[in-house]
Order: C-alpha cells, then structure tokens, then sequence
C-alpha cells in the first residue's frame, strides 16, 4: 500500500519528467540527471530551509537544555522544564525532523527514479515500461541514452567514485552540528569521515548516473549550506539570516549561562560550560 | 504531555512510512536475471536452472530425471573462470553443440555430450541480449553495444570478412537477427530494421524501415515476410525484398516485447498490458483479442494443434482457442517465481521455464501444466 502510493505519487512522476527532460536536453541522460536533481532540490530548498532554522534554534537552546539537565534530577520535572523552555523559545524539539522526513521520501524516489530509468538490465527496462506514462512523447524515448562526456551511464566509474567521496565530504563539512556534548562531536567528526568512505564504497558498484546524481546532489547541499551558514574560511555570510525568535532572548535571561545569540554557532556556547568537559564533570565543578 | 506524547507517535508512524517506502524501493530494482528458453533434444533437455548455470538433464521412460552436466562445472579446470552471468539468449543446438551468448559479452560452444568448452570468445563488445541465429557456419547475434557480429561456428573466430569489433550498427541491437536468403536482417533501438548481404554486409534495402521508438523484437514469418514489433507499441509487417510494409501498422495496447507464433496467415503475440492478439497479416486487422488482466505478457506463445498456450508474468498459463480467442483453461503456477522465457515445443507440448528454475510441461491435450521434477543437480 505504501509502496504503491510512493509509485504512484512520487516515483512514476519523477521517472516520466526525466525522460521528457532527457527528450529536452538533447537526449542526454546525464544532462537531464544533473538537471532533475538540481531541479527537485531547488524545489525542496524550503523545506530545508526551514529544517535548518529549527536547527538553529536548537542551538540557541543548548546552554539552557544543559542546565535544566543538570539542575533536575528527576526525569518527569526535568521533561517538564525542557518543554516549557522549548515552549517559551518558540521551538520544536522535532521540529528539524519534519521537513527531513518529508524531503527524504523525494530525495529517496529521486535515487530510484535515476535508477530505475538507467535500465542496466533487461528486466530493468522491462519493469521500467510499468513508470512510464502513454504519451508517445515519452514512449518513443526509451531506452535512454546511456554515454555522457564519455562515461557510461550504466556502469561504474572511479572518477566519479572519487567525487562521490570529496562532495559528500564537503557537504559534511558545511554543515553544523546541533550537539555541544564532546562525544557526540567526537562522533560526529568520524562520522565526517566514515560517511565520504561508505558512500564512495557504495558508489563503486553503483551505474554511474546515480554517482552522477550523488555528486550534483551534494553539490548542491554544499551551496545550500553556504547560503544558509556561510563559509567564513571564504569569509562569505550567510544569504538567508535566521529568524530571531522573540523568546530567544527571554530564554537566555533565564539562564546563568547566557546563551548566544541563534546564529552563534553551538561551538561557541560550548565554551561557557569549559570546553571539552563533560555534563558531569560540568556538574562537579558546581557549588 | 499527551500532545507531546501524541507529536512523538506521529513522527514515529513517519519514521515507518519512510522506511517502509526505502524498503519497497530497495526491492523494485531488478538485476540481470536472465530468460534464455530451455532446449530440447531428444530425451534431453538443456536449461538454465539458475541464471548462471547451464544444465542438461536426461528424462528416462519413467520421466524420471539425472542431470547429466552442469556448465560452468566449478570443478572443472577449463571452466573456473567462466562466468556467465546472466543469459537471456536462447542457446542454439547444432551438430553436438550449444552455443551460447551471454549478457557478460561472451559466446561459447559446450559440448552437448560431456559439457565440456569447446572454445570461448570473450572479446565482444557489449552485452547479448536477442538470440543468436546460425547462417551456414556462421554464428550471427547483436549486441548493446551497437555491433552485430559474425562467428566461425566451428572455432568463434570472427567470420572471414566481416570486422573484428563487429558490424557497426548505429544503435544498440537487442531483438535477435533474422536471416533467409543470404540476408540478415537486424532491428535496433533506435528504431531502425536494416537488412544487409552477408556475402558483403552491402544492404539489401534501399533505405531501412524506421518505427519511432525501440525495437526490441523482429522474426521472419516466412521467407516473405518480417514481423516487427517495438517498444511504441506499433507492430509492422514488412516485405523481406524492400523493406516496406505489406500491411497497414497495427497498434497494441502497450509494448510488445515477444516472439510471435505464426500459422496460416496469422501471427501470434502478447503484449505489456496483458493483450494477446491474433493479427492477419495480409489486412493488419486483430481476428481477435484474448486480455490477461493486469498481467505482463513477455513470453512469445506457441501454437500447439488447434491451441494457442500463452504465459503471461504472473505466472498463469493460457490455453486459448487459436480461431476465436475463447480461453480454453488457465492454470497458474504456484510459487514458481515468474516466466520471461519463450515456451519451447516438445512434441505436442510446450516445455516452460520459471525465473526459479522450475520446469513444466503444458499439455493443450489435458490442458494441464505438471510440473517436471528436476532431481539431483537441476533441482
């Protein structure tokens, strides 16, 4: 039932307005993957925009999560604080996850319409006949080219292997963590690594048109995170400036560790419960 | 708290969706499988019963099975490093030999009687979908790569004459060439049926006959007459001497990707949508329309006496009225995986063959369809 919804509403879509761009941009299906994919991610940008102010927020929020963590004991009063603090920020402790799991299903039927369209098998094109709308347009296209700028579509390729690896790296390293507790950081910067690695490794049995996909995807995630963070190593500023939110302020009056303004990256406000200390060591060196 | 508690059972429930939908998108990517037809002779029968593995196997009077050989035999030094991959080519018999192409890009030639390797050509370019067809002593097939090649059948050199890398042929070539008349005759995906001498591979046309899609099947009727299908849905009936249709275009409900069956004038297939049709070939007009709801049609039927069987993907067999059209039983085969391949005749019969290596035998007589016990290796 769900399978056939996501087909129906999602997957079979996708499929037929690649090929009609593939139709479009000379019969290219590289050029109508690099263009789906910036395509469905420009239209997806909101949602993420908005994923990324929750998780800006968030941020702004830590100092005072941490100390209501260390202040209550009891779990049910210390639940308690949290949503009223959230609620008095203006923010969702989930609210990040919302706009994720709704872009996730797309970007999840962009991969398999890319997939799916390549047709590496017989089967794979005979199954691809079930996508395809009757528009003869559409009919006559198929099967799609499968060279672009040398490369064969269908099969690996290790140059783009490489890419798969360095783009998801960068994208990695624009994106800013939420967390201020070091282990999880720790985590996280292997995870930075680890990531780039399993996705390259992946990509080394992967057809090349859905490296091809991994590449411009994270590519445009790195230009997102840009104009949504900036880079200050290129000393760029954000383009989209988060949204003050009005009980920011009243949050961080409320707390001895006063919080940082939301777009104070979560590192910063780190450093005023000592940085690379622990919730327990911070907690010992309390009165 | 219970808004909270209510938002966390929410995203859950998403959290499923999302999973649920990775995973049923995990499953719909199909890998080479391949749908080669087994092949019979005699009391022997040779098939794949795995999509890498080539057996023969020996049915004795009681119909009881041993099989023989396996190809590639693991254990046998010539043939460790053979790997076959998938093969959708139906493997040709000849004078004690099968050649076979694979979606690998290799052709060889076994042996009927001991399995054994008599040569192997692994220098094709791309993969072998269509049947290989024998002209004479030469072995010609095309390819995804754009070539239609031509083999020695006796040592898969390539053919004196024709070009090492194969005959470029603009597209890539997945229906199996045809050849009558000194003449192949060979459709691409793009579209284009050509035929070409193979004394000199000078065409035989003056230009090719073009269909607005992919071709993915073509098959001499007669020595007259060439049936093409595509992927448009259009199917033509050409005239082997010109290249022109003798009939008006005949428009099916989705693609037609099969073999047909001809007798008398009338041309046999199936389509995507579940369609079989009954197409004269003189008029371009259906005699008659059989559906298989909602089931893919891929495998070619076959005319057997007075009875059209017909397997559709589900997998049900169809024994039709071959006159009218009118379903004489329909039997489905219970937990067989799914039927791609061409039946193959024995005697009054069709012998089928499941995606999971399963045999059965379709009887229009009894209209029934037992399945055949493997035994041993095959099973």
């Amino acid at each position: 039932m769900i399978g056939d919804l996501f087909t129906l509403l999602l997957l079979d879509p996708m499929i037929n307005v690649l090929v009609v761009l593939n139709q479009v941009l000379f019969e290219s299906f590289g050029l109508a993957i690099v263009a789906f994919t910036i395509l469905v991610r420009a239209l997806t940008f909101p949602l993420m925009l908005r994923q990324m102010h929750q998780t800006r927020a968030m941020q702004s929020l830590q100092p005072r999560v941490q100390e209501i963590n260390k202040k209550y004991s009891d779990p049910k009063r210390r639940q308690e604080e949290l949503m009223k603090a959230y609620r008095e920020a203006g923010v969702n402790p989930l609210g990040c996850l919302g706009p994720m799991l709704i872009q996730m299903p797309i970007l999840i039927a962009l991969f398999y319409s890319i997939r799916q369209t390549l047709a590496i098998s017989p089967e794979a094109l005979e199954a691809l006949s079930g996508h395809l709308y009757s528009w003869s347009y559409i009919q006559h296209a198929v099967p799609l080219e499968e060279s672009f700028l040398g490369l064969d579509l269908r099969h690996p390729n290790i140059i783009l292997v490489i890419l798969v690896g360095l783009t998801t790296w960068a994208q990695t390293k624009t994106t800013i963590s939420v967390t201020t507790d070091e282990r999880q950081r720790a985590q996280q910067q292997m995870m930075a690594y680890m990531m780039p690695m399993m996705f390259a490794f992946f990509a080394l049995s992967f057809p090349s048109g859905v490296s091809l996909y991994w590449v411009i995807n994270s590519i445009v995630g790195i230009a997102f995170n840009i104009l949504i963070y900036g880079f200050p190593l290129l000393k760029i500023e954000p383009v989209f400036k988060p949204r003050q939110a009005p009980s920011a302020a009243l949050a961080g009056s409320s707390s001895p560790d006063s919080p940082p303004a939301p777009s104070e990256p979560a590192r910063e406000s780190r450093t005023a419960h000592g940085s690379g200390r622990s919730n327990r060591q911070n907690r010992r060196r309390r009165p | 708290m219970l808004r909270v508690k209510l938002r966390r059972s929410a995203l859950a429930g998403l959290l499923a969706v999302f999973l649920a939908i990775s995973a049923s998108a995990c499953m719909g990517m199909p890998n080479p499988q391949g749908w080669a037809s087994p092949v019979v002779d005699g009391s022997s029968v040779y098939l794949f019963t795995r999509k890498d593995r080539l057996a023969a196997i020996d049915f004795d009077a009681n119909g009881r099975a041993t099989t023989r050989w396996t190809f590639p035999d693991r254990d046998n030094p010539n043939q460790k490093k053979i790997r076959l991959e998938a093969v959708y080519a139906t493997p040709i018999l000849d004078d004690g030999r099968l050649y076979i192409g694979s979606f690998k890009g290799e052709v060889m030639a076994v042996s009927t009687a001991d399995g054994e390797l008599a040569w192997r050509n692994a220098a094709i370019n791309g993969s072998i979908v269509g049947d290989p067809v024998l002209a004479g002593d030469i072995l010609l097939f095309g390819t995804t790569e754009n070539r239609l090649y031509a083999l020695n059948k006796s040592d898969g050199a390539t053919a004196p004459g024709w070009p090492a890398g194969g005959f470029d042929t603009g597209a890539p070539v997945w229906a199996p060439p045809a050849v009558a008349n000194g003449v192949a005759y060979f459709a691409t995906m793009r579209g284009e049926v050509r035929a070409i001498r193979l004394a000199d591979r000078s065409e035989a046309w003056s230009e090719p006959f073009k269909v607005p899609g992919a071709v993915a099947s073509i098959a001499l009727l007669d020595d007259t007459r060439l049936f093409v299908a595509g992927l448009n849905r259009s199917v033509n009936i050409l005239d082997t001497a010109t290249g022109k249709a003798v009939a008006p275009m005949f428009q099916a409900s989705d693609w037609v990707w099969n073999t047909p069956a001809f007798n008398e004038g009338i041309a046999y297939f199936g389509d995507f949508a579940g369609k079989v049709y009954a197409l004269d070939i003189t008029t371009g007009q259906a005699r008659w329309t059989y559906s298989a709801p909602h089931n893919k049609i891929r495998s070619g039927p076959i005319v057997i006496g007075d009875a059209l069987v017909v397997v559709d993907r589900d997998p049900i067999v169809h024994f039709l009225d071959l006159k009218t059209g009118a379903a004489l039983n329909t039997v489905p085969l219970i937990d067989s995986g799914t039927v791609r391949a061409d039946p193959t005749p024995d005697a009054a019969t069709a012998l089928i063959v499941t995606t999971k290596g399963k045999l059965f035998r379709a009887d229009p007589k009894t209209r029934s369809v037992p399945d055949i016990p493997l035994g041993g290796d095959g099973e």
